[in-house]
This record gives C-alpha cells, structure tokens and sequence, in this order.
C-alpha cells in the first residue's frame, strides 16, 4: 500500500511540474488531469471512496474540459520559456524548500495514521466516515444549511453566466 | 491467492468486454445489411482454399473446414479477422503541425475508461468454489454507480482531443460537438441514476440487483427512467441519431477524420464496448440482471452462476440489438435539436421522474 502511494506520489510531482514547465498549453492542461485522476487514487487508498469518485466527475471531468475547451478554441500557439535566470531559480528552488520546511510536520501531526486507521476500519467492516450514508447523513442533518446556500451561490453563477452570455446574442442581433 | 482470484476475475472481465465489443460489431454488420435489404459480408473464409501449411494441417482436422465455411458464410470471419487485420496493418499518419504525442493519447484517452467501467459492474451472481467466496464485480467500491459515471466523464477527453488533433476545421467542430453532446446527456443521466439510487437505497450495483428478485425489476418501478438511460446512452456513445459528431457525409467522418489504422480501430472498439457498457447498465439496474421471474437458482452454487451470467448475457444482447435496429433506423438529429433534447426534454423529464419517485417513497414510508 505504501508502496502504490509513492508511486502514486512521484507521478503527481512529475504532473505538476509538467504543468508549469511544459510548452504546449495543451499539454500542461493534459499534465493536469493527469495530477486530478492521481489526487482520486490518493482519495480512494484513504478509503474516502465517494470522495475520489465525485472528484473524477467534477474536477476532472467537467472543470478540466472546460479548461480544455478554451484552450482548444482560443488555440494558442507554443510559447518559448524565456532562459530564467540563476538567481531567479535559486529564489524559486529556496522559496518552495521553505514552504515545504514548515508544511510537513504541520501536516503530518494532524494527519497522522490515517491511512492505517482507513484500512483497519475497513477491514474491520465498521467503517463509517467517508461512505456515502454516512456523508449524506451529515450533508443532510448537520450542514443542510451550507449546503443549501452553496446550492444557491451555484445556482447564482448559472444564472449569471446565461445572462452575459444572451446579452451578447441579443446585442449581436439587434446590430444586424 | 487473494491476488490470484483477482486477476483471473481482471482477465475475464476484460473478455466479456471484448467479446462484447467484437460480437456487437458483428451484429452491426449483419443486422444492418438485413435491415438494409441486402446481404452483408459473406466471403471472406467461406469459399476460398487455404494454401498456408498449417492452415492445410488445420482444415484436415474433420469439421474445421466446416466450421470455417459456416463462419465465413455468416460474416464473422470478415468481421473479426479480416477488419483487425486490416487495421493493424494500415500506414498509420499523424498530421503535421500537431502534436504527435496527444495524437496518440486520445484513442487511449476515449477507450480506456470505457474498459474500467466494467470493473464495478457485476456479471453473474456471487458464487463459491473452495471455499473462496467470489464476487463477480472487480471491485466493491461503495460508490459503485457513480464510478461508472465518472468514467462517462472521463471518456469526454478522448473525443474531445481527438477533434483537436486533426488539425483541420471538420475534425475541431466534430469534437467539440461530441463533447457538448456528451456533457449535457451526462446531466440527465445522472439524475435518472439518482432516481434508481433513491428506489434500491444502495449505490453497489451487486445489491441493486438483488433486489430486483421475482418481478420487481426496475423497469416497472420507473420506466421513464428506463426510457431516458436508455436514450442518453445512445447519445453518449454517439450512436445514431445522436450522431452528428460523426455524421459521414456530412462532417468526412467528424472528430476521428485524422486517425486511420488501429487508432480507429480503438475508437470504434471502444464505441461498441461502450454500447456494451450501458446495455449491461440498463440490464443491472432495469431489467433485473440475472434474474427471471419465475425461475429461483440456488445461491452460492457455480453452475448457478453459469447460468445466471448466461441469462444475463442474453438480456444485454436483446439491448445491443435494440440499439443497433433503432441506429439503422432513425435518422440523425440536427445539433440543435439535439442540445434541445437534452436540456430542454430529457433534464425536466429525470427530474419530474426523481420528484415523483422521492414523493412516492416518502409517502409509503
């Protein structure tokens, strides 16, 4: 098991620096989904199954196409790394090795164990957070009112976006 | 041992989808030239004498040669042969000024999730052979369903790549056209899912059909969400008439225009696998999946499995019958009657469909 997160882990890495460092946009899109299906798996070893599928269908699925498509319409032409400079790398090199510093026994003290605790509660068939009764229970009892007013934000933005998005129709027909 | 069952279970799985794919080409062929009032394919290994040597050793064994007569008269050794071997042997191009990479990923990108969902879909009932108990999907997961639809999502990519790739102006509006296409039926498929989901309160497929014992299947529980599965998965494998991202004449065969030899080969495998998908999804969920309502097979016995995948199997061919006889049937839809069924007819259809099926669970509670 520890063995498939490492793997898991160094393709990940590989993804996100091909994001930043790789030419083509479109492939720097693909390097993302790439790193997206890789944050599934991660989901799905910490035995949040629910969580990596819904992952896959949103992020990867929907929000990532629709990077894609723009990328696709808009159709950019490969862009030349400007030669960054040595200091500028020793500053970049620097800055993430501090980050990375203070981040990692940060987060290992508040995740500690839980991927062993995951697997021994699934084995002992009493696992209970991360499925989808228990997610809906809390969704639905504890944090119905988060969730109905991120339901109305969302909704908010569909409504917004069909509206910029008529206005111009309207406006390209009343020109002709 | 644990490893061991699982990877058999892998590579059986792994057939029965392409043996699915493989026999839905077939009866593609057939079926469309008896609905088309001619003949179809029906030479290749039906007449001619071989003059390779171990195919002379081959047709002295008595009853190969009839058996390879009978096949070829049928089409199947056209079919399943000659067009592989055809593909694999095509100049396989990659049109310039894209990227050669990405022209390769994308037949991998739309056939690779197609095969996946098979892994959570379970193919007979559960059965024990020495004391190992078998589970007959690849993988329990307790979101079984959505794993399917994820899977939907993901094979949104492939195409959409794909009309990227050809470099050509046909090839981008056909992508782009079967992507939209495949977003917007995603919406009310997924509500149609619901619908089920609300009906059987458990999202593993295994025990959805469980429950489905005797006549309560799901097609009489919720017909209207059979109805719109059933359509949404013609249009998200882009079957006919939802196929004018690969219209023939009129977009020079849309987004995979570019792609020639095995990587259209894997397009189209991957179009009737996931023809085989949703038929297998419709049978799991609506029409009760391995069982009949009069016959009760005893649990946990392997040639009841045997029997079961059998019966199951049978269903799944009725649907990929049904969608191959409507496809030669109907002809294709504009692109904006399409975009209009989908939003504006299938999605307030699933919805009036989980309303009223979430207000009949609650008042029978």
């Amino acid at each position: 098991m520890l063995i498939l997160f490492y793997i898991v882990a160094l393709i990940m890495t590989l993804a996100a620096i091909g994001v930043v460092l790789l030419r083509n946009p479109l492939h720097s899109a693909l390097s993302l989904i790439l790193c997206m299906i890789g944050v599934a798996i991660l989901f799905a070893m910490l035995q949040a199954h629910f969580l990596a599928v819904v992952q896959l269908i949103v992020y990867a699925g929907a929000i990532m196409v629709l990077v894609l498509f723009v990328l696709m319409l808009l159709n950019f032409k490969q862009e030349n790394l400007k030669a960054v400079s040595l200091p500028v790398w020793m500053l970049t090199f620097f800055s993430g090795g501090l980050l990375l510093y203070f981040l990692i026994p940060i987060l290992n003290k508040s995740f500690a164990g839980l991927a062993q605790k995951g697997s021994d509660l699934e084995a002992a068939g009493t696992l209970k957070e991360g499925t989808v009764e228990a997610l809906g229970e809390l969704l639905f009892t504890k944090y119905v009112f988060t969730f109905e007013v991120a339901s109305i934000l969302i909704m908010a933005a569909l409504v917004g976006a069909v509206m910029v998005g008529s206005r111009s129709i309207h406006r390209r027909t009343e020109i002709e | 041992m644990e490893f061991l069952i699982l990877a058999i279970k892998a590579f059986v799985i792994l057939h029965v989808a392409l043996g699915l794919s493989a026999i839905c080409t077939w009866i593609e062929r057939k079926g469309s030239a008896l609905m088309q009032d001619r003949i179809g394919a029906n030479r290749a290994g039906a007449y001619e004498e071989p003059d390779f040597f171990l195919a002379k050793i081959l047709f002295a064994i008595p009853g190969v040669r009839l058996l390879v007569r009978w096949l070829g008269y049928l089409g199947l050794v056209n079919t399943l042969v000659c067009d592989a071997v055809k593909a694999l042997f095509k100049e396989d191009f990659v049109p310039e000024g894209t990227s050669r990479f990405i022209h390769a990923l994308a037949p991998f990108m739309a056939v690779f999730p197609v095969f996946l969902a098979f892994a959570v879909v379970p193919i007979a009932p559960n059965f024990e052979i020495g004391g190992y108990l078998i589970t007959t999907q690849l993988a329990t997961i307790n979101a079984g369903i959505l794993f399917v639809f994820a899977m939907g999502s993901l094979a949104v990519y492939g195409v959409a790549i794909a009309g990227w790739t050809g470099n050509n102006k046909y090839s981008l509006l056909g992508g782009l056209r079967a992507a939209a296409q495949m977003i917007s039926y995603e919406l009310a498929m997924g509500i149609a899912f619901v619908t089920m989901i609300a009906i059987y309160g458990t999202l593993d497929l295994y025990q959805m059909v469980e429950q489905q014992k005797g006549f309560g299947w799901g097609i009489f529980l919720n017909p209207l969400a059979f109805i719109i599965v059933f359509v949404v998965g013609m249009a998200e494998t882009k079957r006919a008439p939802f196929d004018l991202p690969e219209a023939e004449s009129e977009l020079a065969a849309g987004y995979f225009t570019e792609y020639s030899g095995m990587k259209f080969l894997l397009f189209w495998m991957g179009e009737f696998a996931e023809i085989g998908l949703f038929s297998l999804i419709l049978t799991v969920l609506f029409l009760g999946g391995w069982h009949l309502p009069f016959v009760n097979l005893p649990e946990n016995v392997w040639w009841a499995a045997l029997i079961g995948h059998l019966i199951l199997m049978g269903k799944v061919m009725f649907l990929c019958v049904l969608q191959i006889v409507v496809r030669w049937t109907l002809p294709r839809f504009r692109f904006d009657q399409l975009m209009t069924l989908g939003w504006k007819v299938l999605l307030p259809l699933s919805l009036l469909s989980l309303l009223v099926t979430t207000a009949v669970i609650t008042w029978s509670n």
